[in-house]
């Protein structure tokens, strides 16, 4: 076996995560930064800089394992050939492709918004709801692709699909929903529906069509994903197939529950133009690492599941 | 007759195959048979068995690292290979 088929991740994936972290760190060097900030914690421009680099060390080494974990599934899926599954994991590994693309993107994107709301303080509105969207819609598209997939995999094993509990998911979803909207609607401070004053600078009629419903909408299809995959794993045959096959699913699992749950702590903190030093770091770098942790799962699996596709 | 019984003896690779490698078991055997002994899968004969598990060892050895789980499906496909009165024997 060759290095490259060994490591699992091919030339052109390892460039372009190498591309976009490189960009990245050219921004967080060169992009106006926030001095009112930088003189709160007593730091030079220069001192500021390299400590944001440094506090998204863990991020950037985190797009890497994510590259490396979306390489090995489509690595995967590329060796199931014509089979009646490929489909479905090739479809799975284009949603991880949203999701690990989506993190990186979007981080690139909200330092270019800090950047642009540092210089012209009339544009936070503006940076906060798009970066307001951007948390939503990357993923959602991972999401949405990744449900599908693993709505194609249920019907692949027809068994599957008298073990559905839909009451049980629903009402998981419901307390989930609920206590959302509270932690939301709090964080946002909404006094009003019609009112854009608050710290999403939406009016509360077009933050729950927009946001809060949609929000709830990929949690219930990231929740409904993640038990469809837990069930094929647990219903599938074959010892060893099978033990390859759960450890794919278990990190896909921990892929979408940790990108959920950043994404509500996104939603309830959303974009701020400076620097953030304090327990909100550390509980998103946390589910960040969560992420980060399934993706590796995830590569482990799909290189077992490859290797039985290959040798 | 004879195409019949070699078919069977696919069939019956296939099926203890199964057992380990779930739906990428006929996949898995039809690889080796044709990159391995260089013949038509549909085409495997008790005598190709042994060659056949040879090569199985070492590459579901790649795949495991679970000695017991590789020794078992070992031993299942070497008793394919044994006359029907040894198998009697072998599993009293």
């Amino acid at each position: 076996m060759t290095i490259r088929k060994t490591v699992g991740i091919s030339s052109i994936t390892l460039i372009i995560a190498t591309v976009l972290t490189a960009f990245y760190v050219l921004e967080e060097l060169l992009l106006p930064i926030n001095h009112v900030s930088a003189s709160g914690y007593g730091l030079s421009a220069i001192d500021y800089r390299l400590v944001s680099i440094l506090v998204n060390l863990p991020l950037i080494i985190i797009w890497f394992v994510a590259f490396w974990g979306y390489s090995q599934l489509k690595a995967y899926s590329k060796s199931l050939g014509n089979s009646r599954e490929a489909p479905a994991y090739r479809s799975l590994a284009i949603g991880i492709a949203w999701l690990t693309y989506g993190l990186i993107i979007k981080t690139m994107v909200e330092r270019l918004l800090a950047a642009l709301s540092n210089t012209n303080p009339a544009l936070v509105g503006p940076t906060t709801i798009i970066s307001s969207y951007l948390n939503l819609i990357l993923p959602l598209i991972g999401f949405i692709i990744i449900f599908a997939a693993s709505k194609t995999l249920m019907r692949l094993q027809s068994s599957l699909t008298k073990t559905i509990k839909p009451l049980q998911l629903m009402g998981l979803c419901l307390v989930a929903g609920a206590i959302y909207n509270f932690t939301y609607i709090r964080a946002a401070g909404l006094h009003s529906i019609s009112s854009h004053n608050n710290i999403y600078n939406l009016p509360g009629w077009l933050l729950l069509i927009s946001l809060i419903l949609p929000y709830l909408y990929a949690w219930l299809i990231g929740l409904t994903a993640s038990y469809q995959l837990g069930l094929i794993s647990l219903h599938s045959s074959g010892i060893l197939y099978k033990k390859a096959l759960s450890y794919l699913t278990i990190g896909l699992i921990t892929i979408v529950i940790g990108f959920m749950f950043n994404q509500y702590l996104s939603a309830i903190w959303p974009l701020k133009n400076h620097l953030v030093l304090n327990y909100q770091l550390i509980i998103i770098l946390l589910f960040r690492i969560i992420s980060g942790i399934g993706f590796i799962i995830a590569a482990i699996g799909a290189n077992k599941l490859r290797m039985i596709e290959e040798l | 007759m004879a195409k019949l019984s070699n078919s069977s003896t696919y069939n019956q690779v296939v099926e203890v195959t199964r057992k380990y490698l779930g739906p990428a078991a006929e996949r898995f055997i039809n690889r080796q048979v044709s990159n391995h002994l260089k013949k038509n899968p549909k085409q495997l004969t008790k005598a190709d068995l042994a060659s056949l598990i040879d090569w199985i060892k070492v590459i579901v050895s790649l795949i495991t690292e679970d000695t017991s789980i590789v020794e078992e499906y070992i031993s299942e496909l070497s008793k394919l290979s044994m006359p029907k009165s040894q198998k009697g024997k072998a599993n009293p």
